[in-house]
């Protein structure tokens, strides 16, 4: 299920989109890049 | 209220039922009743889970928390990404496979009727009371503007949208909830716009931010909770020398900080997203399981940064009101 190109019969999107570790790697980096920028947010005035 | 302002609400209140009613005529199944005609595509499914989720009260009341008590609750929604992944790599699949209409239907399958029975009428029970309480919020609002009893506004609001919620089923709730968030959305950032336009001309945006930072609104990440030197145990005199299991007790009786949203988060949004028939409902009318799935990315990358503008809406509008005296209605 983690795995790559992982599709059903219908769908006509290229394999980019299924490349579901990816969005999951993606998902995580935009969740660290946001904590790190609410950190420095905070910091200022901690 | 003038004349406009009640042709501007009750036009928008009837053009909202009539579109939900207007586009999804027609003859009904079961199937497409609770689940849609599986058309939606990604971002339809994008939408309708983040405008499920976003009641009248997150409009309401989140930049009022805002107000009262800073930026932090941010931090309930940092779980959220996390399980939107576990959902996509794990429910999805299942309910797709075994091609279910509700996410109870699963357990009838797995276990048992009685099962089934049993957390469905959890469910409406739960999604009942909170239904309530979600009506309740802009009831307040709106029976305070007209001048009316809370009661009625409530009936009403209710009836209005039982009307297309029942005549049009799953579909109809999908796209009445994008075209009211959409509304929604727009409103408040109008309102934004116009909290920071309305600040004493000689204040700029930086040194907005900078006293509400100074005022403690700008407090989005908390590791230890912000009221931990007032709350430390006998014998300890800084925060520095608390011990690992007393920063946990004073973590455990805080509210909302990273803990609480990186953990505990991630299993309310578990059981949320991906097991309440509500949001099962949006992510299964999908085309496909790659379209659901990818409705899930984009909630998960969209809600954090739609909660922090939200928040930080209520943010403005605090600092508007330093300088402005708040309305007090009896």
């Amino acid at each position: 299920m983690l795995g790559p190109g992982h599709t059903s019969p219908a769908d006509h999107r290229p394999p980019v989109f299924s490349n579901w570790r990816g969005w999951y790697l993606l998902l995580l980096v935009w969740l660290a890049a946001q904590l790190m920028f609410y950190y420095f947010l905070t910091s200022l005035f901690a | 209220m003038t004349t406009i302002d009640w042709l501007v609400l009750f036009a928008a209140l009837v053009a909202i039922v009539v579109y939900g009613v207007v586009k999804t005529r027609g003859s009904h199944n079961m199937e497409t009743y609770l689940r849609g005609d599986n058309t939606l595509k990604w971002w339809m499914i994008g939408i309708s889970i983040m405008a499920t989720q976003a009641s009248a009260i997150t409009f309401l009341s989140t930049p009022g928390q805002a107000i009262e008590d800073g930026m932090r609750f941010i931090q309930f929604y940092f779980g959220l990404p996390l399980a939107m992944i576990i959902i996509s790599a794990v429910f999805v699949p299942v309910y797709y496979r075994l091609n279910v209409l509700t996410a109870y239907e699963f357990l009838e399958q797995r276990f048992d009727l009685k099962t089934r029975a049993f957390t469905a009428i959890l469910f409406l029970l739960l999604r009942g009371l909170s239904a309530g309480i979600t009506i309740f919020a802009p009831s307040l609002v709106l029976a305070t503007v007209l001048h009316w009893r809370v009661e009625v506004a409530t009936v009403l609001i209710g009836l209005l949208v039982m009307i297309y919620s029942v005549s049009g089923g799953s579909k109809a709730v999908s796209l009445t909830q994008r075209l009211q968030l959409s509304i929604v959305m727009g409103g408040m950032l109008l309102a934004g716009a116009m909290a920071y336009t309305m600040l004493p001309e000689n204040l700029d945006f930086a040194e907005t931010i900078q006293l509400a930072g100074y005022l403690g609104k700008l407090n989005l990440i908390n590791i230890l909770p912000a009221d931990a030197a007032q709350h430390l145990p006998a014998g300890v005199n800084s925060v520095n020398e608390l011990s690992l299991l007393q920063k946990i007790d004073l973590i455990l009786e805080d509210r909302f900080n990273i803990w609480s949203g990186m953990i505990a988060s991630v299993f309310l949004f578990l059981s949320y997203f991906g097991t309440d028939q509500s949001q099962v409902g949006r992510y299964l009318g999908g085309r496909n399981l790659t379209e659901s799935r990818l409705g899930l990315m984009f909630n998960g990358l969209l809600k954090i940064p739609m909660q922090f503008v939200i928040l930080f809406i209520g943010v403005l509008v605090f600092v508007f009101y330093l300088f402005n005296q708040p309305p007090v209605f009896s």
